[in-house]
């Protein structure tokens, strides 16, 4: 049985990919409600076992709005040294506290479960990348943008205007 | 931009997410679901309130007595809209009337509209002749005794949906004019058994018989 402290780990991973709050705990609701009628003595990691479903039924219901971003070609030019993709990492930037929700306002799904699984749960690019089953350099690729993106952020006072193509 | 509140990003996003918790009612709710699963016939009220059970209870419905009802819901809905449509069905059939029922209403309608005759004659094979376009021809009832009966005439007429006769006969006996019909049988009566059927419809007396191998109904007025 999931205990408060999981419940929540799971509701802000269901806001991580909806941004929106009421949402989330309708997807957690329901995701829990299906988990509970399914054989669990199989299933190693209930945790990890209703991520994969939260991320499912998210996909379902936001089908339409196309979940799956392409990579920019441009980016991935930009970025195919493999000893650049090794040193490519997001921890030096700096944002400001007040700042974080609109920021998270202007990025898609996949960027914000992106950012939750690596600052919150603190997995690595090559653990994100296995967990959600895409190479590691489309990984390293989005994370290029959404440096670029902050960085565009800390250079200018208008977070809302950040939707900037890569 | 005021660079002495920036803060790794990472430990921002820490921040941000660490601020949002489902509320005390939505892990209650949570809790519960799981408990209810885990033991369904347990009480709801044992590990929440009697309002969140209230709330719980006004969620789950069906649920709550049958886990899996959102599985087979459509089938549940369908089956009952047409166990419902065989109740209207059964109910009304029922309740319809019977052939020999709705016979005896027709001779007393026809004998209320009092139509006039359209061959006047006392003699059964003048009418007979007339009324050629029958399936069968008429004849002289034996349940009526000829000296108290005269015959005045006669038309055609309808019997559920058929053409029949209508004649007019009065007795001798009282002067009261009576409506006699005859058309073909019809195989409803003749399995009720009954070799007379009688009743009182909207004031007229009815009565119909089988003779011959016809229906034959009398109708008169009180």
């Amino acid at each position: 049985m999931l205990d408060k402290e999981q419940l929540n780990q799971l509701y802000r991973f269901a806001i991580s990919l909806t941004n929106n709050e009421d949402q989330s705990y309708d997807l957690l609701q329901s995701c829990v409600e299906k988990y509970l009628k399914v054989d669990a003595s199989d299933i190693e990691s209930p945790i990890a076992y209703l991520k994969r479903m939260i991320r499912n039924e998210f996909i379902d219901q936001t089908r339409k709005k196309r979940f799956y971003q392409d990579v920019d070609p441009d980016a991935l030019d930009r970025i195919s040294d493999e000893n650049s993709l090794n040193e490519l990492t997001i921890e030096d930037v700096f944002v400001q506290q007040s700042e974080v929700a609109a920021l998270l306002g202007t990025m898609q799904a996949e960027e914000r479960e992106l950012l939750y699984l690596w600052a919150v749960e603190e997995y690595t690019i090559a653990e994100i990348a296995e967990i959600k089953q895409v190479p590691r350099g489309t990984l390293l690729s989005k994370i290029h943008r959404l440096k670029k993106r902050v960085q565009l952020q800390q250079d200018s006072d208008n977070v809302l205007n950040l939707r900037v193509k890569s | 931009m005021n660079n002495s509140n920036l803060k790794s990003i990472d430990g921002a996003l820490k921040d941000h997410y660490a601020s949002k918790s489902l509320s005390d009612k939505q892990l209650d709710y949570l809790i519960a679901m799981q408990e209810m699963a885990l033991a369904p016939q347990a009480s709801v009220e044992t590990s929440v309130g009697p309002q969140q059970a209230t709330e719980i209870d006004s969620k789950s419905g069906l649920s709550r007595f049958l886990p899996d009802f959102r599985g087979y819901r459509s089938a549940f809905y369908a089956t009952a809209c047409m166990l419902a449509v065989c109740l209207v069905v059964t109910f009304s059939l029922i309740n319809q009337p019977t052939l020999s029922q709705r016979i005896m209403d027709e001779i007393a309608y026809n004998h209320k509209q009092d139509m006039p005759i359209e061959i006047e004659s006392n003699s059964v094979d003048d009418v007979r002749k007339y009324l050629n376009k029958l399936s069968f021809p008429i004849i002289s009832p034996s349940a009526l005794v000829k000296a108290n009966w005269q015959l005045l005439g006669g038309r055609y007429c309808s019997i559920n949906g058929k053409l029949a006769a209508q004649l007019k006969i009065k007795n001798l006996e009282n002067n009261n004019i009576y409506t006699l019909y005859q058309a073909a049988s019809e195989s409803g009566i003749e399995k009720s058994g009954a070799t007379r059927l009688t009743g009182m419809i909207d004031g007229i007396d009815v009565s119909i018989w089988r003779e011959k191998g016809l229906l034959l109904g009398l109708a008169s007025s009180p």
